[in-house]
C-alpha cells in the first residue's frame, strides 16, 4: 500500500545505502512530501552547515497520496539548506518522477555526502545503485534524461536531473524532470551539483495497494467533476498559466524594469493569446499537455517560430517566464520569451531568479553602478533582447565577471558590485520575487515577506484575494477547519483580515505539499476548488489513515513551525533585510506609477505592514520576534525536536 | 425588479467609482446588459469581441459561481451579482 513506500539513505561519500520503512507515527505527524522533508532536514542538517558541502542533506520525495487513485498527485518535492539564502531550501515540481519513484518502492530519499566523480542514482523496483555519470556531465537537462534511458534501455525511466547550471553551482540552479518541470526555487540543483550528483533515475512496476479502491475511485470521479467544472481550470487548460497576464498587466500588478514600473507597455506580442497562436501554428491545435493524473493540462508545447533559436522545441512558457524574459527586462518579443524559457529549461536554472537578477543588473547598468567594464562590453540596457539572452548563457556557464557574480545570487552579488546596488535588489531572505508588484495588495506583500523560503507566491499567497469574492464565500473558506470570526475583506487593497488569510493559506499549501498534489487542483486557484474539508476522505480511501480536517490543519501547522525553527536556527531575524521577514524599502518608499486607479500611487504603509506581521505571528503562535512560543511548541509536539526518529 | 451588481475594485473607474450598481433583468445576462448600457466601458472588460464572457471573468450569483452558462442563469429581486476576476496563478 501507499504507506509501505520506504525511505532510503544514500551516502555518496561512502557508497552506503540503507532503506527503512516510514513509521506510521511519523506519517501521522508529518504525512509525507514537504512536511516529512522538513522533519528530515531539521534532524539531519548540522546547524550552520555549508549548503554546498557534503553535510547538507538533500531530500527528494513524493507526497502521501503520490501514485494512488487520487488525481493530480504528480508533485516531487526537494529540500535541503539553500545555497541561495542560507535558510530553508525547498522546491516542488510536476511531471511523472514522484509517481515512478513510488512505484519503484520509495517515497523519500535522503542523500548525503559527495561523490568523488560525477554519478547518478538508479532506483528500480526496490533496488538502488550509484552509477558513473562522467559521460553525462556537461549535458543539458533533456539530453541527460534521454542518455540515461538509452544506457539502461528503457524509455519509461523518469529522471530528476541537473543541467550545466547545477554543475557550475549557480546558486539558483533547478532540479528538473521532463522538458520543463522544474523544482526551481532556492537552488536545489546547485546542491545536487555540489554532491557530483547529475541525476536520480527511477523506474518502478511495484503495485501500490489502495486501502478502499472502490471508494477511492468513486470519490475521485467527483473530484474530477469539480476540477473540470471550474471555469478557472477551463481557462487555464486553454491558455496555461499565462492566462492571467493580460488582466494583471492592465490592472498594474506586474513588475516592469526591475521595480520602476508596475505595468509593461507595448506587451501585445507576449499576451497569452499570441503565445497560444504560436503554439497552434508550430505544434497544432492540441498543444496543451499535463502531468501525471492531471485533468487541467496547463502546459503548452511550442517551437520557437523565428530568431536565432528558431525551430527549438519546448514547453511552457509559464506566466513566470513572461515576467522573467518580458516584463522585468522590458523585452517585448514573443520569440525572446520563448527562447529565454528554452534556455533556462536546458541549463536547469530558476527562471524567476535569473530574470530578476538580469533586470536588477539592467537597472544598475542604466544607473551607472555597473558599466561596460563589468559587462565585458555588453550593452545591458532594458529592452535589449540579445543582451538578456546572452546574460542567461553567461550566468549559467559562469562566463565573464558579471556572469560569475550574478550566479552567486543577489545578496553576494550586491556585496561584490558594491555602491548602493543592494537598494535595488527586490528580494526577501536572499531570494528574488516573482515578477509581481505587491504595492497595491497588502495581503500579497505580507505573503512574500513571511514565506518560509524567501520571496515567493506558492507558500502562503492568498491568491483568491484578488477575485473580489462575495464576503460570505470568503467567510465560509476562511472560517474552516478552525473557527475564525475576525475581520475579512474582499477588497485586495485592504490591510484588515489579511494576516489571517496568509496564515490560512500557509497551512493550506503546506497540507497540499504534504499530500503531493498540484496547487492548481486546490483553493489556490479558485474558491470552488478543494481544500481541508475534501482531503481527509481522499487520504482515508487511498491509505486507510483517518484524519479530521482540523487534524490536517494541525499537521500543516506543525510542519510550518518546523520550517520556521530551521530558519531561526540558521539565522533568521524579523527585520533583517537579508535574512528576515522584511521587504525592500522600495515597497514602502516608491509609489507605483502606472495601472488602474486603485493601484496607481500606492506604497505599502510601513506601520500597517508591521502591524500585519505582528498579527500574522500571533496567528502562527509566534512571539513578536517571530519565534514559536513554548506553548506552540508544546501544542504541536515539537518540544522534543530534533527527535531523530528517521 | 432590482438586482445589485458588485463591481470589482479594478473596474470601478469604469462605473464612476461606484462599488455596486442596481440593475434590472430576468437573467444574469440581462443584468450585465443593463449594466453595460449605463456604463459602456464595462462591456470591454466583461466580454470578448465576439460577445462571449471574458475567460477571466467569473460571475457569482449570491454565493454560487454561475459557471457554466452564466448568462442564462435566472435572477430574482434582491439577488446580488458579483463580478469576480480570476487573477490567481503563476
Amino acid at each position: 500500500m501507499a504507506l509501505d513506500r520506504k525511505i532510503a539513505y544514500i551516502d555518496l561519500s561512502t557508497g552506503k545505502i540503507e532503506t527503512r520503512p516510514i513509521p506510521i507515527e511519523v506519517r501521522k505527524k508529518f504525512l509525507g512530501g514537504r512536511g516529512l522533508d522538513a522533519y528530515l532536514l531539521y534532524n539531519h542538517a548540522p546547524q550552520g552547515c555549508d549548503p554546498l558541502g557534503p553535510d547538507n542533506p538533500l531530500m527528494i520525495s513524493g507526497g502521501i497520496l503520490t501514485a494512488t487513485c487520487a488525481s493530480a498527485t504528480a508533485r516531487t518535492h526537494i529540500m535541503a539548506k539553500s545555497p541561495l539564502t542560507g535558510l530553508l531550501g525547498s522546491a516542488n515540481m510536476g511531471g511523472f518522477f514522484a509517481p515512478e519513484m513510488a512505484w519503484a518502492g520509495f517515497h523519500h530519499l535522503v542523500i548525503k555526502g559527495k561523490a568523488k566523480s560525477p554519478v547518478y542514482i538508479w532506483i528500480h523496483n526496490g533496488r538502488i545503485e550509484i552509477r558513473d555519470a562522467a559521460y553525462l556531465w556537461g549535458k543539458s537537462t533533456t539530453e541527460t534524461q534521454w542518455a540515461i534511458r538509452e544506457e539502461l534501455g528503457d524509455e519509461d525511466i523518469k529522471s530528476a536531473v541537473i543541467g550545466q547550471a547545477g554543475e557550475k553551482l549557480v546558486r539558483y540552479a533547478n532540479v528538473m524532470t521532463g522538458i520543463k518541470n522544474a523544482a526551481g526555487r532556492t537552488g536545489m540543483g546547485a546542491v545536487m551539483g555540489s554532491k557530483n550528483l547529475k541525476a536520480v533515475a527511477v523506474r518502478g512496476t511495484m503495485d501500490i495497494r489502495i486501502a478502499h479502491p472502490v471508494d477511492a475511485l468513486e470519490h475521485n470521479k467527483h473530484f474530477i467533476d469539480g476540477i473540470t467544472g471550474a471555469k478557472v481550470n477551463k481557462t487555464q487548460g486553454a491558455l496555461g498559466t499565462p492566462f492571467i497576464w493580460g488582466a494583471t498587466n492592465s490592472w498594474g500588478g506586474l513588475r516592469n524594469r526591475n521595480f520602476q514600473y508596475n505595468q509593461m507597455e507595448y506587451a501585445d506580442d507576449i499576451e497569452p493569446e499570441r503565445l497560444d497562436e504560436i503554439a497552434t501554428e508550430t505544434i497544432g491545435p492540441h498543444h496543451m499537455t499535463g502531468c501525471f493524473g492531471c485533468q487541467v493540462h496547463c502546459r503548452a508545447q511550442y517551437k520557437i517560430p523565428s530568431g536565432p533559436y528558431a525551430g527549438k522545441y519546448d514547453e511552457g512558457p509559464e506566466y513566470t517566464s513572461q515576467g522573467a524574459f518580458g516584463a522585468e527586462p522590458d523585452c517585448r518579443k514573443a520569440e525572446t520569451v520563448l527562447a529565454g524559457n528554452h534556455l533556462v529549461n536546458q541549463y536547469g536554472v530558476d527562471n524567476l531568479e535569473i530574470g530578476s537578477m538580469i533586470a536588477w543588473a539592467m537597472e544598475l547598468f542604466e544607473l551607472g553602478i555597473i558599466t561596460t567594464k563589468e559587462t565585458d562590453g555588453l550593452d545591458l540596457r532594458f529592452g535589449n533582447d540579445e543582451a538578456l539572452l546572452e546574460m542567461v548563457h553567461r550566468i549559467c556557464l559562469r562566463k565573464g565577471w558579471l556572469g560569475d557574480v550574478l550566479a552567486e545570487g543577489g545578496i553576494p552579488a550586491s556585496e561584490k558590485i558594491g555602491k548602493n546596488s543592494f537598494d535595488y535588489l527586490i528580494q526577501v531572505k536572499g531570494m528574488n520575487n516573482l515578477h509581481s508588484d505587491e504595492r497595491g495588495t497588502p495581503g500579497l506583500a505580507l505573503n512574500i515577506a513571511t514565506a518560509s523560503r524567501g520571496s515567493d507566491h506558492l507558500r502562503s499567497r492568498p491568491a483568491i484575494d484578488l477575485y473580489h469574492l462575495p464576503e460570505k464565500v470568503m467567510r465560509k473558506i476562511y472560517s474552516s477547519p478552525v473557527p475564525y470570526d475576525g475581520p475579512l475583506s474582499s477588497e485586495h487593497t485592504d490591510y484588515e483580515g489579511k494576516p489571517w488569510q496568509v496564515f490560512w493559506h500557509q497551512n493550506c499549501y503546506m497540507a497540499v505539499d504534504c499530500l503531493g498534489i498540484c496547487k492548481y487542483h486546490t483553493v489556490f486557484l479558485g474558491a470552488t476548488l478543494p481544500n481541508f474539508e475534501d482531503w481527509p476522505k481522499v487520504i482515508y480511501y487511498n491509505t486507510g489513515l483517518e484524519f479530521t480536517p482540523v487534524e490536517l490543519w494541525e499537521i500543516a501547522e506543525r510542519c510550518n513551525n518546523l520550517e520556521r525553527l530551521f530558519n531561526l536556527r540558521e539565522g533568521l531575524t524579523r527585520n533583517d533585510l537579508k535574512k528576515g521577514d522584511m521587504l525592500n524599502h522600495r515597497y514602502f518608499d516608491e509609489p507605483t506609477r502606472r495601472g488602474a486607479p486603485d493601484v496607481v500611487g500606492r506604497t505599502i504603509d510601513r506601520q500597517k505592514f508591521n502591524k500585519m506581521v505582528d498579527e500574522f505571528y500571533s496567528h502562527c503562535g509566534w512571539d513578536k520576534k517571530g519565534v514559536p512560543t513554548s506553548e506552540t511548541m508544546q501544542r504541536l509536539g515539537l518540544n522534543q525536536e530534533p527527535s531523530h526518529l528517521l | 425588479m432590482s438586482i445589485k451588481v458588485s463591481i470589482h475594485k479594478t473596474h470601478r473607474h469604469l462605473t464612476g467609482g461606484l462599488e455596486t450598481v442596481d440593475v434590472k433583468g430576468q437573467t444574469v445576462g440581462d443584468c450585465l446588459k443593463d449594466l453595460i448600457e449605463r456604463y459602456p466601458e464595462m462591456g470591454k472588460v466583461l466580454f470578448k469581441p465576439g460577445g462571449k464572457l471574458h475567460p477571466l471573468i467569473e460571475i457569482y450569483l449570491n454565493t454560487k459561481s454561475t459557471y457554466p452558462d452564466e448568462l442564462k442563469k435566472p435572477v430574482k429581486a434582491g439577488d446580488e451579482i458579483y463580478i469576480t476576476l480570476m487573477l490567481a496563478g503563476g
